[in-house]
């Protein structure tokens, strides 16, 4: 199906148009054609994920078309191994985003919907884009949305925050604009024309010089990690998490976050990889330091959103772990942990949306014994804990065994401590479970509503993927190891002597051999 | 062999079943599908170790692989099972044991409105524990061990409106997952050194890979270990495990007593491939053991809940496991398992009894001369706490002296010495337990301001603790059946492990799996097995006789107030913990919280604020006044001029 | 003076007599009146008439090469067709949009129209300059105008102090830019654009092109010659001041571009490094400044401010890739800063302008499209994509890049993200619940298609940008 990824992206702007042409009164009919939007993108988006080819490391359901041709930038599209599953999260987890957000969300509708759509449309395009103009386009065209989306329907400290994120991803982002350019400027070097191309970027090695490499990545790094976010680049998110209404936290922890490490592994690693080498060791410690002070400072928040909050962003450092341990299993654990922190902790943030909406109250010693009275509300958030805690069987330890074991091989220094960072995520996370759901049950809660048919259907998938990651993610892992591998080739074969990853890189390429 | 799968098959379906139907049916179809799963269990478990006996002895290994659960680059872990004798005696153990209980639960827990979550719990507990046992790889063992993990910490937090409980089960699993994490280093470095964690594969590999008391060796044995002394609670890592008898007391029986605890000997027994290639791994692991298992029964001497009794007696015993196979004596280690399943649980079921006939006291100094009124409890209780003293024929008697015998002909003279003096210890605490809740009369242990009391549970009648005159009556038969069935066990299961020639029926039976290399020097002798029987018999009838003497007859009276304050403290153990652990880590992460708003954020705030803080000064800068307009133009002139001439 | 010569500045003076036609029609309408009272849209419709003419005119002509009459003095290439369209579309939204504002407070229209017209014109000129002599004349042509549109609105003292302050600092910068003409032609014996060339490198050419930057620095309000702007713009009637902050950049900037890569490529180490200075010194002035505004007004003054040391990138960097960055950046600008403005010129409080921030709230539930609008512009202003804005920056910093200039780029990056601040707020006020209920909206057809236009500018130079990147390359092939 030629289009396709033109027409996944097209959807959700179509649905924004058609949204925007509905009187804003007849908030149904806004909500439904949000809704179906999504599913329609969802549609696509599961019709590509099948049809995805795994064995192959280059780009599938590729589309190309001149742009402004007078400077080379190109509409490119692509999907490869590092994307597919992320455009699949994408549109999976809008439609519950929006089925969630109809409960949350009570004024000013028609907007909520129509920003919501184009915050879609800047994601899957932002995972798709294989131009880097094109990719900056998309990955600041999310920004704006999702600016919106906090500033005029988030808490009291709404403003505050809404501007801090802002400006302290763009202060990122625009960085890696003048890297970009610097990049297509050095493209030229070898006497051809400049181009924004991703992969006619990667034919030749870039023409810069080593030391210039090492600030390009440095602006591109910087970039992603404010968007992960990386410590010490992170304290707009505790504000931003917090006072984003509860729905649009699950889009910027599950989905935006994901942009940030995905940029790192499509761009940094690619484009430079030399400079990679060289900040790897960097990013693990930052990696390291951000999964326990992450932990740490979650447990002693009293605000669940920012407990969460600082909870994600410690389960981000282990992405950032796995990506730079330039090794298969690490890099491959760090993909599907994307895909498991999206749902995960997406769905942390929907259930702490669900307390909010019931109590108004965000601390959680305002709670106790809630499991009393909403069993089923208490049940889902245990297994989601349990997910977000990395418990064999559900999706989070699948990634974070992957990452662990892959940095283990490769920086053992590392993997250490953060495989303790395992024990810190049960202290916070039980704590929040303890303080809400366990404990005697308040007299001022005992009138709290269980979960409704309609939350039922937005958990429910949460939880079923959940289970079907945890138990069987070879799909997930099929789709994106010949990615991976050649990324990994392409880092460890710059030049000089490669790292760890190397040599298994090389042997592991015959395909799935077990290694005695 | 592709039934085994059954056996942790039956009880995750009923752990569905329950979990998502169980409110809506009566309690009775709830208790009988969680029954029912778990005697599916055993029954296939059953069926299993009949297939493997039909095979001839070097053949009972069969590698079930359902699929390939984790794949990717170097690191492969199927989803498999590995069914061999070992796996086969604890599956049997854990789904027997476990359908015992989960038919005494059902009298236990009559009056809890939460059964279903109850019995969820519980066969979710069974399926994992099974699986643990089963499991043919280290990953995939991990998932029933973490598995286990969860499920205790939900059966502790079964009350979860009691802030104890809830506080207990996150303490259980935080601990437990300290010791996981070196679990999970071990199977790291298990795919560093072996490229799989395939029981088989690493068991066959051990010796061309792992150099004889090597660094890798040595340091996978240890990780491992580190893993097993959470789950297994043995020091540093046992302090959850008396809290963890806030939970309802068959959970404290199935879980806290005869099966999970005891993983981690699985475990060692399971690697012992690996543990041969690390003797220094081996000697701290038996030391461990020995430390452990005088420390515990020393903090078992002035524990006044009952419970809590027989939490620390748990961690006693399962030093000597420990230290059974930390001298190499594999089966032994099992032998004491399987018999320490059969009278712990007992004991607990026996307590559980007592509580359920007292409003869930579990104060003992509230108890007493209940061998009365309680008959068929103290029956129970006494066999159970016979064969735990150790006391001939009862199925601890030859399981420990097994050890304690393995300890010595393996010229761990101090280990033996230890162990010794442990039993005697066991043997005093077991009986004063038994002196205060059933012989003496009651109030004689000086009641405490506030006793303990299990549960809110509204079962039994309102009255706690012994009041004069109450009802207070043996169990109804679905509780007395299952003990009745543990006591015979505990009569019987020395049997397993002893018979006039060793090795046992046990040994031979894992024997084809675990021959190869104990490390016991075979000097020992019949003879010498007589002596040291005698010697452990007489320091257990020792200690029974001083309980006699000092709580019975008054005969004799301790005075030490520093050994007593001592003891009663745990040795200060958990205050430790407390004062240089807890305390520290929280006020680091309270210092990190503060540290991120003030210091970190605060450097991009006040760099947002100086930008600010720029623009109004520029907005000063702008007077309205023209003169000043057209003077900063001409400064702008002069310095363009300037810039030209000069430049 | 030949036919040829009158064909060439058609465009112009289609614009000159619409002015003319307006001024007439006005006169005749007020009759014998003090205060004008042509206020309907006849003034409108001939001013429209006059750009639509002139847009005509300029597409008729073929694309081909460089045309020069007045004895050398006037050049029709490339860049004076970038620069017109620019001007024209300035010229057109000025027109499109002011009509309600101009009735509610009772402006003379015939003059504003005319004296737009004419000030268009004069920037159309300074596009097309290929001599000092005529760069001049259209700076004047361009400015005076400007002075009397400024103090419009006869009865507010602000608006007659606004237009008094811009002619006295406009004269203070005037004269330096003739003396500037002087000290040129002294030091090279030419006032021809196209031999500066050739110039000797003297002193005296030194000191000419200094006087020359701030005469043209001064009507692109670029630092330290900024300093009427925020006064002049709050104070000037709004459309006045919506018009003017786009013409005066499409003029000077046109002017600079003629001067500087054009006409003294031998001394780009010099002017560069100068300008680019003066460019950090602009970019960082007017987006701090910014910050602290409350006044929608004084704010995009300072923002124009700081786009015009954005523009001045472009010049600084020279070459063909700063020139097209240049014109690029001025057509994108017309449209979204007149789109801002146009949305604030629908709004009134209480018979006044309503031209704080806190007055635009809850814009989104009364004029929905409006607030879009004003957002989108907003959203561009900050050079965020999918917007012109976003483009026009990228260019940018393509230019600066491929000449080295790493610090320009990186002052013009982060100030952007300072930018993102003030705009954003603006654009959220707008799009947040409540309401000002001093605040009356007032629709407005033409406005509104005015509004459509500026919006779709603004997308389709973001998202579609390829034809007009085209045609400014094209433009400024010549450029060595």
């Amino acid at each position: 199906m030629p289009g396709i990824l033109t027409a996944l992206v097209a959807v959700p702007l179509i649905g924004a148009a058609g949204v925007a042409l509905l009187p804003a009164g007849r908030v149904r009919a806004v909500r439904a054609v949000g809704l179906v939007t999504t599913l329609a993108a969802l549609a696509l988006a599961a019709w590509v994920w099948a049809r995805f080819a795994p064995g192959t490391s280059g780009l599938e359901f590729e589309e190309r078309a001149a742009w402004v041709p007078a400077v080379g930038i190109a509409y490119h599209l692509g999907l490869d191994g590092l994307s597919v599953s992320l455009v699949a999260l994408t549109a999976f987890l809008f439609p519950l985003a929006l089925a969630a957000a109809a409960g949350q969300v009570r004024d000013r509708v028609k907007a909520f919907v129509v920003t919501a759509l184009l915050l879609e449309a800047g994601l899957l395009g932002t995972f798709m884009a294989q131009d880097l103009v094109l990719f900056y386009v998309f990955w600041e065209a999310m920004l704006v949305p999702m600016y919106f989306l906090i500033a005029l329907w988030g808490g009291a400290g709404r403003a505050g925050a809404a501007i801090k994120f802002f400006l302290y991803t763009m202060a990122g982002s625009i960085l890696m604009l003048v890297a970009i350019v610097a990049v297509y400027l050095g493209s030229a070097a070898g006497g051809g024309a400049p181009t924004f191309d991703l992969p006619s970027l990667l034919r030749e090695p870039l023409g810069v010089a080593p030391g210039v490499q090492a600030v390009l990545f440095a602006a591109f790094a910087v970039a992603f990690a404010i968007k992960m976010p990386v410590w010490p680049l992170h304290t707009w998110l505790p504000d931003a998490y917090a006072e984003a209404p509860p729905v649009v936290t699950v889009l910027l922890a599950s989905l935006m976050a994901k942009a940030g490490a995905y940029g790192l592994l499509r761009f940094c690693l690619p484009l430079f990889p030399e400079a990679s080498r060289a900040f790897g060791p960097l990013l693990s410690a930052l990696a390291v330091v951000g999964i326990l002070y992450g932990g740490a400072v979650a447990w002693a928040q009293g605000d669940m959103r920012r407990l969460l909050a600082y909870g994600s962003m410690s389960h981000m450092g282990f992405i950032l772990l796995g990506i730079f341990a330039f090794d298969v299993p690490a890099v491959q654990g760090s993909l599907i942990q994307m895909v498991n922190h999206g749902v995960s902790t997406g769905a942390l943030f929907l259930l702490a949306g669900y307390l909010l909406e019931r109590t108004g109250r965000a601390r959680t010693d305002a709670y106790g014994g809630v499991a009393a009275t909403a069993p089923a509300l208490a049940a889902a958030a245990l297994i989601v804990v349990l997910s977000s805690l990395a418990l064999p069987g559900t999706n989070g330890f699948i990634g974070e065994f992957l990452i662990l074991v892959g940095t283990f091989q490769a920086r053992p220094a590392a993997a250490v401590p953060a495989t303790l960072g395992t024990v810190a995520a049960a202290a916070y996370l039980l704590a929040f479970v303890g303080r809400v759901f366990h404990g005697p049950l308040r007299d001022d809660l005992r009138a709290l509503p269980d979960l409704r048919a309609r939350e039922y259907a937005v958990l429910v998938p949460l939880i079923l993927v959940i289970f079907w990651v945890g138990l069987y993610p070879q799909p997930l892992l099929v789709r994106s190891e010949a990615t991976v591998t050649a990324v990994l080739r392409r880092v460890a074969a710059a030049h000089g002597p490669a790292p760890r990853a190397a040599p298994a890189v090389g042997s592991r390429a015959g395909g799935g051999e077990r290694t005695p | 062999m592709r039934a085994a799968i059954l056996i942790p098959l039956f009880p995750l379906a009923g752990w569905v079943v329950n979990g998502l139907l169980g409110d809506r049916w009566g309690r009775r179809a709830v208790a009988w599908v969680a029954c029912g799963t778990v005697v599916a269990a055993f029954a296939v478990s059953l069926a299993v170790l009949a297939r493997l006996l039909a095979l001839p002895p070097g053949a009972r290994s069969a590698a079930v692989v359902l699929y390939e659960w984790i794949g990717t680059g170097s690191v492969r872990a199927p989803l498999g099972l590995l069914v061999d004798p070992l796996s086969v005696a604890l599956a049997l153990v854990v789904s027997g044991v476990g359908a015992l209980i989960h038919i005494y639960s059902v009298g236990y827990m009559a009056g809890d409105e939460h059964i279903a979550r109850y019995f969820a719990y519980l066969n979710l507990f069974m399926a994992s524990m099974l699986w643990l046992v089963l499991a043919g790889n280290l990953v995939a063992m991990f998932i029933g061990w973490e598995g286990v993990g969860l499920c205790s910490y939900l059966l502790i937090a079964f009350w979860f409106t009691r802030p104890p409980a809830a506080a207990a089960g996150v303490k259980a699993f935080l601990v437990t997952r300290l010791g996981d994490v070196g679990f999970l280093l071990g199977i790291f470095l298990a795919f560093a050194v072996f490229g799989t964690t395939d029981f088989t594969a690493m068991a066959r590999a051990a010796g061309s890979r792992l150099p004889l008391g090597g660094p890798a060796a040595t340091a996978l044995a240890l990780l491992l270990f580190l893993g097993a002394t959470g789950k297994s609670a043995q020091l540093p890592l046992y302090v959850w495990l008396p809290d963890a008898m806030e939970g309802p007391t068959p959970v404290s029986a199935l879980i806290h007593a005869a099966t999970m605890v005891t993983a981690g000997v699985y475990m060692i027994v399971r690697m012992h491939a690996v543990y041969l290639r690390a003797p220094l791994a081996l000697d701290v692991v038996a030391i461990v053991g020995a430390a452990t298992a005088i420390f515990a029964a020393a903090a078992a001497l002035a524990e006044p809940d009952l419970k809590r009794v027989l939490a620390y007696s748990t961690i006693s015993q399962l030093g000597y496991m420990f230290l059974g196979v930390g001298v190499g004596a594999w089966s032994d280690g099992i032998f004491h398992l399987t018999s320490h399943a059969f009278f712990k649980a007992l004991l607990f079921l026996a307590a559980g009894a007592v509580m359920h006939a007292l409003g869930g006291e579990t104060d003992m100094r509230r108890m007493g001369g209940l061998a009365g009124r309680l008959p068929a409890t103290a029956g129970a209780f006494a066999v159970g706490a016979l064969a735990l003293a150790g006391i001939w024929p009862f199925a601890g008697f030859f399981s420990k002296e097994a050890i304690l015998s393995d300890a010595f002909r393996a010229g761990r003279v101090w280990l033996w010495a230890v162990a010794l003096a442990a039993a005697g210890l066991t043997a005093l605490y077991i009986a004063r337990a038994f002196a205060l809740v059933f012989v003496l009369p009651p109030g004689e242990g000086s009641a405490g301001p506030a006793g303990c009391r299990e549960g809110d549970a509204p079962r039994a009648a309102g009255h706690r603790g012994l009041a004069p005159g109450a009802e207070v009556a043996d169990p109804p038969p679905v509780m007395r059946w299952p003990m009745g069935a543990l006591a015979l066990l505990t009569l019987l299961g020395g049997a397993l492990g002893w018979s006039a020639a060793r090795p046992g029926v046990l040994a031979r039976w894992l024997g084809p799996l675990l021959a190869p290399g104990a490390l016991r020097s075979s000097e020992g002798t019949h003879g010498s097995e007589a002596a040291l029987a005698a010697a452990g018999l007489a320091v257990a009838v020792a200690g029974i006789v001083l309980v006699w003497l000092v709580y019975v007859r008054r005969a004799l009276r301790v005075r030490s107030q520093a050994v007593q304050t001592v003891l009663a403290h745990r040795f200060y153990v958990e205050d430790f913990y407390a004062a240089a652990v807890v305390a520290p880590v929280r006020a680091v992460a309270r210092w990190a919280g503060g540290f991120d708003r003030a210091v970190i954020d605060g450097a991009v705030v006040g760099l947002a604020r100086a930008i600010g803080g720029g623009g109004a000064v520029l907005r000063r800068l702008q007077s309205g006044y023209l003169r000043h307009y057209a003077a900063l133009a001409l400064v702008g002139v002069l310095a363009l001029l300037a810039y030209w001439m000069w430049r | 003076m030949t036919w040829a010569d009158l064909s060439l500045i058609a465009p112009e003076l289609a614009l000159a007599a619409a002015a003319c036609a307006a001024l007439l029609q006005d006169a005749w309408a007020t009759g014998p009146a003090l205060e004008s009272r042509s206020r309907g849209p006849a003034a409108a419709w001939i001013a429209l008439g006059g750009v639509c003419a002139a847009l005509l005119l300029l597409g008729v002509r073929p694309a081909g090469a460089a045309q020069v009459g007045f004895a050398g003095m006037y050049v029709r290439d490339g860049i004076t067709r970038v620069v017109d369209l620019a001007a024209l579309a300035a010229a057109g939204l000025g027109v499109m949009l002011s009509p309600p504002y101009l009735e509610r407070f009772r402006l003379p229209a015939g003059e504003y129209h005319a004296l737009l017209l004419l000030s268009t014109a004069g920037a159309m000129l300074m596009g097309a300059s290929r001599n000092l002599v005529l760069l001049f004349l259209g700076l004047e042509m361009l400015s005076f105008p400007l002075y009397v549109l400024a103090a419009l609105a006869r009865r507010s003292r602000r608006s007659q102090e606004a237009g008094l302050k811009y002619l006295l600092l406009g004269a203070f910068a005037t004269a330096f830019f003739v003396y500037g003409v002087a000290l040129v032609y002294g030091a090279s014996g030419t006032a021809d654009l196209s031999r500066l060339g050739r110039a000797p490198d003297v002193p005296l050419l030194h000191a000419g092109v200094a006087f020359l930057v701030i005469g043209l620095g001064f009507e692109a309000a670029l630092v330290p010659f900024h300093a009427w702007a925020p006064d002049v713009y709050e104070g000037a009637p709004m459309p006045a001041t919506a018009f003017m902050s786009v013409i005066a950049k499409v003029g000077a900037f046109a002017g600079l571009l003629r001067l500087f890569p054009q006409a003294l490529p031998q001394l780009a180490p010099a002017w560069g490094q100068m300008l680019a200075a003066i460019a950090v010194a602009t970019m960082i002035l007017g987006n701090l400044a910014a910050l602290a505004q409350s006044n929608v007004k004084r704010l995009l003054a300072y923002s124009g401010v700081a786009h015009a040391g954005y523009i001045l990138i472009g010049i600084a960097s020279g070459g063909p890739a700063g020139s097209s960055a240049v014109l690029y950046y001025l057509l994108v600008y017309v449209a979204m800063n007149l789109g801002a403005f146009g949305v604030l010129l629908l709004l009134e409080r209480r018979g006044e302008e309503a031209d704080r921030v806190e007055d635009l709230a809850g814009l989104l539930g009364r004029a929905p499209w409006a607030a879009v609008v004003l957002a989108a512009c907003m959203v561009s202003l900050a050079g965020l994509p999918p917007t012109a804005g976003f483009i026009a920056k990228l260019y940018l910093f393509r230019a600066a890049l491929q000449d080295h200039r790493v610090a320009l780029a990186l002052v013009g990056a982060l100030t952007s993200v300072v930018s993102v601040y003030y705009y954003l707020r603006v654009a959220s006020v707008a799009l947040s619940a409540g309401a000002a209920d001093a605040v009356a909206v007032r629709h407005s057809r033409f406005a509104g298609v005015g509004l459509a236009l500026a919006a779709a500018g603004v997308l389709w130079l973001g998202i579609v940008p390829g034809a007009i990147t085209a045609l400014v390359q094209q433009a400024v092939q010549a450029l060595r």
